[in-house]
């Protein structure tokens, strides 16, 4: 889907990107940088791509904006986003936002990615050759 | 074993309290059909042809004797008093309410145990080796792995809602009993050049409508950088899998449409991005999980001359010996199964008093663990062999100890027409009449090892493809027909089985069957040439004019 111009008169017209999940995570980085806002339409609840996609924009450095994602999402997976820092979501299938469960606030990954926390000693020379061997630490 | 600690249990807690209010809003229509869909799945609960049923997970297979108790207990109270074990190592309940699913989840978590990613588009229960830590040949126990995959990816945000189901099979042995060519991920540990071990890595193997034999996509992988590269994986299939078409949405089709050496490239491309941000496995952290799963103190065992008397003089206690009991690592022990396909008995399945007679046995006898297997069996892994003569009795008695493993009659079998609603046909009635047939035949002929896996449909539960003998149920204008495939196998030299002719009727299938196996017992070179060894000699042609006659020249 095309980069979609929200309103030409807006002054932020260049730095709202509107794209939906087919666009590839390679793609949707390099449409962001430097923009202030992502805006992502989900076609459906079951798409799991835009997880993928808010994942990505969470880690890259050419992107620090915002990320709005709207759609048809279930008010259950409104923590799955949560957790890649997307701050607005707006659910356009009439569902409750509020009824989200909402139990759970840490999941093993967290913990794993806090327990598990050995630095690596090679990450800025990440030659293949060198992790065909196995990574010295 | 693994023992759950204050986080896993609040997690778990957590995670019951979420559902049974997703199950409120379903019951009063604040999710519809659809919505509730995959949620219920992601906690194991399926709507089938008469009622819900709810896959439980057993993680790798390892039960402790509380735990089967506690099944024993929920297949009485919420169920018809028995429950199924699966081919990847579950326990299924056919006909809980949906009301009562909350409760049985909550009665799980006191037991440390759930259902969390037993079904929907996700990352399965991963599945090993049910010899895992026993096994003599094994290179390293893959169990503290599984564990280790099966927490990074549960409820992990980014792959809740894959395009479709995801499986890991892991084996820490050369030879290959958890089936990782067949997996959509599997891994085999294997040593690297300095002796240190590391993953073999493979992608895209599966079964169902099109079975496919996994590919290597990485020959060693360090140890230390397993859920970076996993990750790797998922992120590359999350977004390029296939959502147009649910039937090529597993992997094995992103690969094949891909092509492995471009899919490796990009798995390979995406690992260097995910190890910015996925830290390497800590060896201290990870030698923690591990010594949960030491394995118990062994005593050593000193009165094996009775047990080797018993032997020469009771040729059945001898017989049931040979074919279900393996060696263990530990001298003096031996791992037991537990015969689940008696005959009369619908392969897998196990009601509710027998389940506490084993949870009694494995206390008494193996250190209370069980284990379960793919093929549908119970194991109890660490026996005495000075206990097994006392054992064999015990299981008699429970109608546990039919020596029939990995033989004839130790079928792999779906649930079929009786229970599933994709099904063309019934499956379990067709595995007793082989049951009955073939019972006496191979109490006489001794012969072997020979895999009879059925289908009711082609989706392939009963993992038709890999059976020496596969049984796929297809619906022929509205009648029920089987198409009989031959040489299939999930070993080390996996291979799809082929099919040997026109499908058959429903009252030809066991003659059939009949026909197969006396071809093989003439042909067999001698008593150790088992049915692969012997069709892979002679081909299907001898196979096939038993079956259908000599074709006019």
């Amino acid at each position: 889907m095309a980069t979609r111009r929200v309103d030409t008169d807006s002054v932020d017209e260049r730095l709202v990107v509107d794209v939906d999940t087919a666009v590839t995570v390679d793609e949707l980085v390099a449409r962001a940088a430097g923009a202030r806002r992502v805006r992502i339409q989900v076609p459906s609840f079951t798409d799991g791509r835009v997880f993928s996609q808010v994942r990505a924009l969470s880690e890259t450095s050419t992107f620090d904006g915002e990320v709005e994602v709207h759609g048809d999402l279930l008010p259950d997976q409104l923590p799955l986003l949560e957790q890649y820092g997307v701050a607005d979501i707006v659910l356009e299938n009439g569902m409750d936002a509020a009824d989200r469960p909402g139990y759970i606030r840490v999941a093993y990954r967290e913990r794993l990615l806090r327990t598990m926390s050995s630095p690596r000693a090679d990450t800025e020379s990440m030659e293949s050759d060198t992790l065909e061997k196995g990574v010295t630490r | 074993m693994y023992a759950y600690d204050e986080f896993d249990q609040n997690l778990l807690t957590r995670r019951v309290a979420e559902f049974r209010q997703q199950t409120e809003r379903y019951l009063d229509g604040r999710l519809s059909e659809d919505q509730f869909r995959p949620l219920r799945l992601m906690n194991g609960l399926y709507f089938e042809l008469h009622a819900p049923m709810l896959r439980i997970a057993i993680p790798y297979g390892v039960l402790h004797a509380d735990q089967l108790r506690t099944l024993a207990r929920i297949a009485r109270n919420y169920d018809r008093g028995f429950g199924h074990f699966t081919t990847r190592q579950n326990l299924q309940f056919n006909w809980p309410a949906v009301e009562m699913a909350p409760d049985i989840l909550e009665e799980l978590a006191g037991a440390q145990m759930h259902a969390m990613q037993t079904s929907g588009n996700c990352v399965r229960n991963i599945t090993t080796d049910h010899l895992a830590g026993i096994a003599v040949d094994e290179i390293e126990d893959p169990r503290p792995w599984c564990e280790l995959i099966r927490q990074w990816f549960t409820l992990h945000p980014e792959f809740l809602f894959l395009p479709r189901k995801f499986k890991i099979a892991v084996t820490g042995a050369p030879t290959d009993r958890a089936a990782t060519l067949l997996n959509d991920i599997g891994l085999q540990i294997v040593r690297g050049d300095e002796g240190e071990t590391g993953f073999r890595v493979l992608a895209g193997g599966g079964l169902g409508r099109t079975p496919v034999i996994g590919q290597v996509i990485r020959e060693f992988l360090p140890r230390n950088e397993l859920l970076a590269y996993l990750d790797a994986i998922l992120r590359v299939y999350n977004q390029l899998g296939r959502r147009d078409n649910k039937h090529k949405a597993r992997i094995k089709i992103l690969v094949r449409e891909t092509g492995v050496e471009r899919f490796r490239e990009m798995v390979e491309a995406e690992w260097r991005r995910v190890r910015e941000r996925v830290p390497v496995v800590d060896s201290g952290e990870f030698e923690s999980l591990r010594r949960q799963f030491a394995l118990p103190a062994f005593e050593p065992v000193v009165d094996t001359a009775g047990f080797a008397a018993r032997r020469m003089m009771e040729p059945a206690f001898a017989r049931w010996l040979k074919h279900n009991t393996v060696d263990h690592r530990h001298a003096g022990y031996r791992a037991v199964f537990l015969s689940l396909k008696a005959p009369g008995q619908a392969p897998g399945d196990l009601d509710a008093d027998r389940m506490d007679a084993v949870a009694a046995l494995a206390e008494r006898y193996s250190y209370a663990e069980i284990r379960t297997s793919h093929t549908q069996n119970l194991l109890l892994p660490h026996v005495r062999v000075d206990e097994l003569h006392a054992l064999w009795n015990a299981l008699s008695a429970l109608r546990l100890a039919t020596p029939n493993i990995d033989g004839l009659t130790d079928m792999i079998c779906c649930p079929g027409l009786d229970y599933c609603s994709l099904a063309n046909a019934h499956s379990i009635p067709l595995a007793e009449e082989i049951n009955e047939r073939f019972a006496k035949i191979d109490a006489v002929h001794d012969i072997g090892e020979l895999r009879i896996n059925i289908s009711g449909c082609m989706n392939a539960c009963g993992h038709h493809h890999i059976g020496h003998i596969g049984i796929l149920g297809v619906d022929k204008r509205g009648e029920e027909w089987y198409q009989l495939t031959l040489g299939g196998s999930a070993a080390n030299n996996a291979a799809l089985g082929e099919r040997i002719g026109p499908a058959v009727a429903r009252d030809a299938v066991v003659d059939a069957v009949d026909a197969i196996v006396r071809t093989y017992l003439e042909a067999r070179l001698d008593d150790d040439e088992a049915f692969l060894q012997t069709y892979r000699r002679i081909g299907i042609s001898p196979f096939k004019e038993s079956v259908y006659g000599n074709p006019t020249r």
